[in-house]
């Protein structure tokens, strides 16, 4: 299989850490992460540049973001939260010119592109968008869902540049009975088997083709760092994170929905009927998750933030994965009453839209503040949590307190 | 009658503190058997972010050989699960 191929020719590189695989070098920074490429310096300053995030697990490394630290209409890369399946691959600069992107499978006309040439032959676009992981808010299901415990903060907007993901599959002419991608990627399985991808996701062709997908060399403005994907990566904003594959070897065409690694089993899938909390399905009963559902965030105040006076800014962010948010509402008194806040307009297509609203406060007390935002379809977040055994999607309305003491 | 009490006592005293001891000596032996069957690929961090009950550790340790987990014996596959379901349950 090609990606193997490509994977081993980088394996070269990191021959030393695999011999190493399974021995920790603990680190002091930041607190919390340990890794097995501490020693690469790349990696230790993108960590060390996310020294606020709450680290969930060291090995692989995943880190969210506090809803607080979200507060930037566009996520700066220091904040913006991290995900992995499997070990970051050990690269050096010189990867950036070595790096390959195949094209492959079910097209008239397979590519093989240097980053360079990519950049050459299409034209080079910068989007805002928003990315979040599957399973962000899984902390919140009961019973409890397996798997890394996000909260709030496995949301981000930030700024990618790259080409688009449209014109690259155009230029291979995909065949008419295609339907589907399949991503792969330089990570390490955690076994530490070659052999194994860590994650190979897909997403259908009618979705690759919107032009909005890029597949990105650069964050906010500079390279991507290494822990994002360097130097190459996927972003299909709007879906679960993980089709936004990182460190992007090969897109093989499909004529079948993609059978890859965390495609075939129980993950990004929900259940295709309501069940109960508890139920536990198997494989056919569960659907692939697609666009994201409609969500938001309150970025300020800081949950639990005192307030001196009867008025309070309040302002976040809201989404809805491929749709447009269409309002945000506020509630001081438990969904009593609600008031509209001022949405502004996405600053281009699945970009997250900010909202912002000036309270009065009745007087003094102890307030819980809601966020509910409504997508262009009309649907709203939910106040509790659809229960899936992965504990996907909870898009359940955001909550903070404050005490107003004058 | 007060010194068969008072033996009793004694008895149950240093029965029920090295029953204590020993309970704890095999939760610390435990402890250590997860270390050695469940760091090598993940840290222990992906492990006790969980709360679950004790069948869905089951199936938690036995999707870990779909992932290339040497197969545990049978002792240590009750020892782990014990240890888990006493820690991480739900
Ligand atoms: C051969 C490598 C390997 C070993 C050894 C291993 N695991 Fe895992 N484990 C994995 C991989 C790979 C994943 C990621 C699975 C996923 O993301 O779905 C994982 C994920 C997990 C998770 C999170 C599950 C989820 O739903 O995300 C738990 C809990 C876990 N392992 C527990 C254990 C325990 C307990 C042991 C020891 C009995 C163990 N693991 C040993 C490879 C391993």
């Amino acid at each position: 299989m090609m990606h193997q191929y490509s994977r081993r020719n980088f394996i070269k590189y990191s021959s030393k850490n695999l011999l190493t695989l399974g021995i920790l070098s603990y680190f002091s920074i930041p607190a919390g992460i340990t890794t097995l490429h501490a020693h690469k310096e790349s990696l230790v300053s993108d960590l060390k540049n996310k020294d606020q995030l709450t680290i969930l697990n060291d090995r692989p490394i995943n880190a969210e973001t506090p809803p607080h630290l979200l507060d930037d209409s566009i996520t700066p890369t220091s904040r913006h939260f991290v995900r992995n399946n499997g070990l970051v691959p050990d690269l050096n600069v010189a990867d950036q010119k070595n790096w390959t992107l195949k094209i492959n499978g079910n097209v008239n006309n397979p590519k093989t592109y240097t980053i360079k040439e990519l950049k050459k032959q299409f034209e080079v676009v910068t989007k805002v968008l928003q990315l979040e992981c599957g399973g962000n808010g899984r902390a919140f299901f009961d019973p409890p869902a397996t798997g890394n415990q996000w909260t709030y903060g496995a949301i981000s907007c930030s700024e990618w540049t790259g080409v688009r993901l449209s014109d690259v599959l155009s230029a291979s002419n995909i065949k008419s009975n295609s339907i589907y991608t399949g991503h792969y990627s330089a990570d390490i399985h955690l076994s530490g088997d070659l052999e194994k991808d860590v994650i190979s996701r897909g997403i259908p062709i009618s979705k690759a083709l919107d032009r909005d997908n890029i597949i990105a060399f650069a964050m906010n403005g500079s390279d991507l760092p290494l822990i994002h994907g360097y130097p190459l990566r996927l972003i299909c904003p709007g879906w679960p994170g993980s089709t936004s594959q990182k460190w992007l070897t090969r897109i093989e065409i499909l004529d079948h929905i993609h059978d890859g690694m965390k495609m075939t089993g129980k993950s990004y899938k929900v259940p295709k009927k309501p069940i109960a909390p508890g139920t536990i399905l198997e494989n056919k009963d569960l659907k692939i998750i697609e666009s994201m559902p409609i969500k938001s965030l309150i970025t300020y105040p800081k949950n639990g933030k005192d307030n001196t006076s009867l008025n309070m800014k309040v302002r976040g962010h809201a989404w809805a994965g491929d749709k447009k948010v269409s309002q945000v509402n506020i509630s001081i008194d438990y969904g009593a009453t609600w008031m509209k806040t001022s949405l502004a307009a996405p600053v281009n297509s699945h970009a997250w839209q900010d909202w912002n609203i000036l309270i009065d406060f009745p007087g003094e007390g102890y307030f819980e503040i809601w966020a509910r935002a409504t997508d262009e379809e009309n649907i709203s977040q939910p106040f509790s949590i659809s229960w899936n055994s992965k504990g996907y999607l909870n898009n359940s309305v955001h909550r903070i307190y404050t005490n107003i003491k004058i | 009658m007060l010194k068969i009490i008072t033996i009793l006592t004694i008895y149950l005293t240093i029965s029920s503190s090295s029953l204590h001891a020993e309970n704890k000596s095999i939760d610390s032996k435990n402890k250590i058997l997860l270390k050695e069957k469940c760091s090598s690929c993940h840290s222990l961090k992906i492990i006790y972010q969980q709360r679950l009950s004790k069948s869905r550790w089951e199936e938690i340790i036995l999707s870990m050989h779909k992932h290339g987990m040497t197969k545990l014996t049978k002792s240590d596959y009750i020892n782990i699960i014990k240890y888990l379901s006493k820690h991480y349950n739900q």
